[in-house]
């Protein structure tokens, strides 16, 4: 019987089975979800190499050994020996239900912004490119002191694959904004001759008609609501959605081989971050609360926040943790990175290391010092993208190589701790399977099983952390409290400068009674203290009173101040 | 179960496929099958990076639609500077006319308005290996076709050059100095082991070297060596651990031979740079599937400390995670160190010298 006369003659079951693919700059993540023992869960996840560029060439093949590297695991198969994908699920347990690709494996989406004001709409501009894989090749607006002419030339110059026009509010001045649009029209000629170019419109709404008129005959025309329909209003959403479109469209389905994911999935592709979005806004749906997301990626950082209707998304693709590192040395110096390291290391030590790791992109640390090095990096990183002010959130997510592969738990929060110099208190989870992205895009087509697949423990729970604020001393007392948890009872006690961490087991729920100093403040207002229950975790309950903004460190006792904050938290 | 790492091409004696690029579309001036010799131009392509806006229907006062009428040029036409853009005839025989103020050429006319661009370079793309053109690659180059040996480097220079290869290292870490270049190495490509004065480019500059290739540099010359006009190529890695072993055996053995030095980026390059050392005996052997799963007996380069750099042999694939020494746990395999010693090292931290 041919798999095309076997799938006529079966039913696919009520609870889909999924295999969710991520394909990344450097790994390709393929994740199975299913029912087992009564639960939809996460059955097991394997890893290969991606390989959309040299030598391979075609992404498929990173799927297809991380799918049979799966198959492995599991006894299950997936494929036929032809390697197509087996589906629906079969009775005997082989095939997959239901098959969604995910990707950040491409270039980012080059775009050429082109304003009015740097100030007003090129920076809403900005905001909405940063919720993406995008790069900015070049910005051309009112404010830079060039002409027409140089403008047209930088536009040739950088052959992007996005030209995005913003600027005017509805019904304002139209023929600056016009005038630029006809400065893109003429350098969409050769651009568009040599492969095509698109732009999208999200500028004064009564030039809609305008713009599509004049850019009709070399280009198609993408239209977005206004990012600034006033002075006093921003609104992204639209434009995002289509600047997300565009990257699945323009970067994501020009991979090679990506062909085959799009007959396995049929449906777009989803990007990486768009997924991870839309998991951190079900967590705050179900939690009813405000999530922040870190995705430490190898090409692309993004810190998010989200709450149940929206997210905010802050992303660079020119910084990460592998080939773009090496642009971490043109916004710090390597002295901002030593300072996490709890080993004495040079500056050349540090040049040399990123270099090399960003030749090496997929490479991890098997010393103790270069694990040391990459988490001190990993925090400048994020420091680079982290928004000023932080908002208040009530859970923190994260994921990237670095984050869960430190050798103990300990190390990871206070990474996080460090650089996103957070207050207030919150739970901590890292994505230890890689599998945030898959939930979200699980989340889109089986909400309900999202959340079984939580409740079997598809996240490593690290515990709760509590950040107090406000002036003190060192030595002086800033919170007390008592702790109230099936190991027994224990006094809290936390000095200023210290971080302390309690025991609390992952899955334990603890009773906890806060009262702080009364100049210090744990969110309720200066002095005003709380009863709250948090669950354990792999670290537990963590109270930061190290003080916001993190004192630097003298340079003869950092050392021992780096090593005994590791120490503190188990790390 | 299948594995697969990252690979890097070391190959004595092989049929070698040269990927050669302009940075832009241009015009391929050669032909499939033709053979070509290093300094043979194979393609060129011009490069426009000024533009003038003439507001011509402004200038004559007459509608956009109009100005079509009067111009005696048209889009894509070559132009000097001086010729004669527009002839308008008007009342009682009075002429109008508009002359261009620069060599190049017409490139569109929109509302009313004459868009010039100005010639400013002509790039020109040297074959850099002598063999046969087998494949055009759209309008950007082609494929060349050539024997010898191929080493895929680490990093380079945004440089290529051609030149005889002279040995300057006597061990694959031995340091080099400035001093050592003289007047009889110009023209060259030095191979060094390793060396941390920015003085050593300066001077193979100055005295026409035509590239160095090294097995390691630190991240600040790195930095610097893309400011100066010399090609650069580093083997093995960053820092001073100089030249691998079968890197430095290869390019010992290719002391005089012919090379080229490949590392121009052409804005759709994701190949590595490439050392191309060329033999006149021809072979029909190609390199190796860089797709091959590993398999127990493969040569490895090593990629992290403590054993950076080294090359080791697969004794043991694992199934499951091991532990490194730092704690984190990873899929990896045994591999047998030239002095003997077995020691687990993560698939990420290897790749495969093929």
């Amino acid at each position: 019987m041919t798999i095309a006369e076997e799938n006529e003659t079966q039913e696919p079951k009520a609870l889909a089975s999924f295999l969710i693919a991520e394909c990344g700059t450097v790994n390709t993540t393929v994740a199975l979800f299913d029912v087992a023992a009564g639960t939809y869960r996460l059955i097991s996840q394997a890893t290969a190499p991606t390989t959309a560029a040299e030598p391979w060439l075609n992404i498929m093949e990173g799927v297809y050994i991380a799918i049979q590297q799966l198959e492995a695991v599991t006894g299950r198969a997936f494929l036929t020996p032809q390697r197509k994908l087996i589906t629906p699920a079969r009775q005997n347990g082989s095939g997959i239900d239901q098959f969604v690709a995910i990707a950040s494996a491409a270039a980012p989406l080059s775009t050429s912004l082109v304003g009015l004001f740097d100030e007003v709409s090129l920076a809403s501009g900005r905001r909405v490119l940063a919720s993406t894989y995008t790069k900015i090749a070049n910005s051309l607006s009112l404010s830079q002191e060039q002409n027409e002419e140089k403008h047209l030339a930088a536009l040739i110059a950088e052959r992007p694959d996005l030209i995005f026009i913003v600027g005017g509010t509805d019904g304002g001045a139209e023929q600056r904004l016009l005038h630029l649009v006809e400065t893109v029209s003429i350098g969409i000629g050769p651009l568009a001759a040599k492969r095509p170019v698109q732009v999208l419109f999200a500028g004064n709404k009564q030039l809609r008609e305008r713009v599509r008129e004049l850019l009709k005959d070399r280009t198609k025309v993408h239209v977005a609501e206004n990012v600034r329909p006033n002075l006093e209003t921003e609104n992204l959403t639209d434009a995002m959605r289509i600047v997300n479109e565009l990257y699945s469209d323009v970067k994501i389905g020009t991979l090679p081989g990506v062909h085959t994911l799009h007959e396995w999935h049929q449906q777009p592709i989803i990007p990486t971050v768009q997924a991870f979005a839309t998991i951190a806004k079900y967590f705050a749906a179900l939690h009813k609360g405000r999530v922040l997301g870190v995705d430490l990626g190898s090409s692309s950082v993004s810190v998010l926040v989200a709450d149940a209707h929206q997210v905010q998304i802050h992303m660079r693709t020119d910084l990460g943790m592998g080939q773009p590192v090496i642009n971490l040395l043109d916004e710090v110096e390597p002295a901002a990175i030593a300072r996490w390291v709890p080993q004495a290391i040079s500056d050349e030590e540090i040049r040399d290391f990123i270099f090399h790791k960003s030749l090496n992109p997929q490479t991890i640390p098997t010393t103790e010092l270069e694990s040391f090095l990459e988490q001190a990096i990993a925090r400048e990183l994020i420091r680079c993208v982290t928004p000023e002010p932080l908002p208040s959130f009530n859970i923190l997510l994260a994921r990237g190589q670095t984050l869960t592969n430190t050798p103990r738990p300990g190390q990871a929060i206070l990474l996080l701790l460090d650089a996103l110099q957070p207050t207030g208190i919150f739970s901590v989870a890292l994505d230890k399977y890689g599998v945030l992205p898959a939930l979200g895009a699980l989340a889109i087509y089986q909400p309900l099983a999202v959340v079984q697949a939580l409740e079997a423990g598809v996240l490593s729970d690290l515990g709760w952390v509590i950040v107090p604020t406000g002036k003190g001393q060192a030595g002086q007392s800033v919170v007390k409290g008592v702790v109230e948890s099936p190991r027994g009872q224990f006094d809290l006690d936390v000095e200023h400068g210290r971080i302390d961490t309690t025991i609390l087991d992952g899955g334990q729920v603890a009773d906890i009674t806060l009262q702080p100093d009364k100049r210090i403040n744990l969110g309720f207002g200066a002095g005003k203290g709380k009863k709250l229950s948090v669950r354990g975790g792999a670290v537990g309950l963590v109270v930061d009173a190290r003080g916001r903004p993190l004192a630097a460190l003298d340079d003869d006792k950092r050392l021992d101040q780096i090593r005994k904050w590791y120490w503190d938290v188990g790390g | 179960m299948q594995t697969v790492i990252r690979t890097t091409v070391v190959a004595p004696h092989i049929r070698v496929r040269v990927r050669r690029l302009l940075p832009i579309a241009g015009e391929i001036i050669t032909g499939i099958g033709q053979t070509v010799n290093p300094m043979q131009t194979v393609a060129r392509a011009t490069q426009y990076t000024r533009y003038r806006i003439l507001p011509l229907s402004d200038i004559l006062q007459i509608s956009p639609a109009e100005l079509s009428n009067f111009l005696t040029v048209h889009e894509g036409d070559r132009i000097t500077q001086g010729m004669t853009l527009v002839d308008k005839k008007g009342f009682l025989g009075r002429r109008q006319q508009y002359q261009s103020p620069l060599d190049g050429e017409v490139y569109e006319m929109s509302n009313g308005r004459l868009i010039l661009r100005q010639m400013s370079e002509i790039i020109e793309l040297r074959a850099l290996v002598a063999g046969r053109i087998i494949e055009y690659v759209d309008n950007l180059g082609v494929v060349l076709e050539t024997f010898g040996s191929l080493i895929q480097a680490a990093w380079s220079t945004d440089d290529e050059d051609a030149g005889l290869l002279k040995v300057m290292a006597t061990a694959p870490n031995s340091m080099f100095f400035p001093e050592q270049i003289t007047a009889e190495v110009s023209s060259s490509i030095l191979v060094v082991g390793r060396f941390d004065q920015l003085k050593v480019l300066e001077r193979a500059r100055d005295t026409g070297v035509r590239g160095i290739i090294t097995g390691s540099l630190p991240a600040n010359i790195c930095r610097l060596a893309s400011m100066i006009d010399l090609p650069v190529f580093v083997t093995d890695g960053i820092g001073l651990q100089g030249m691998s072993a079968p890197v430095f055996d290869l390019l010992q053995a290719a002391d005089g031979q012919r090379t080229a030095l490949l590392g121009r980026k052409s804005g759709i390059r994701t190949d590595r740079p490439q050392i191309v050392i060329q033999a006149d005996k021809k072979t029909t052997t190609d390199p190796r599937s860089a797709a091959e799963p590993l398999a127990v007996g493969q040569t490895v380069r090593l990629l992290r400390q403590p054993f950076l750099n080294q090359v080791a042999t697969v004794s043991h694939l694992y199934t499951l995670a091991q532990a490194t020494p730092s704690g984190i746990k990873a899929h990896g395999a045994d591999v047998r160190l030239e002095n003997g010693q077995v020691v687990f090292v993560p698939y990420a931290n290897m790749e495969a010298i093929i």
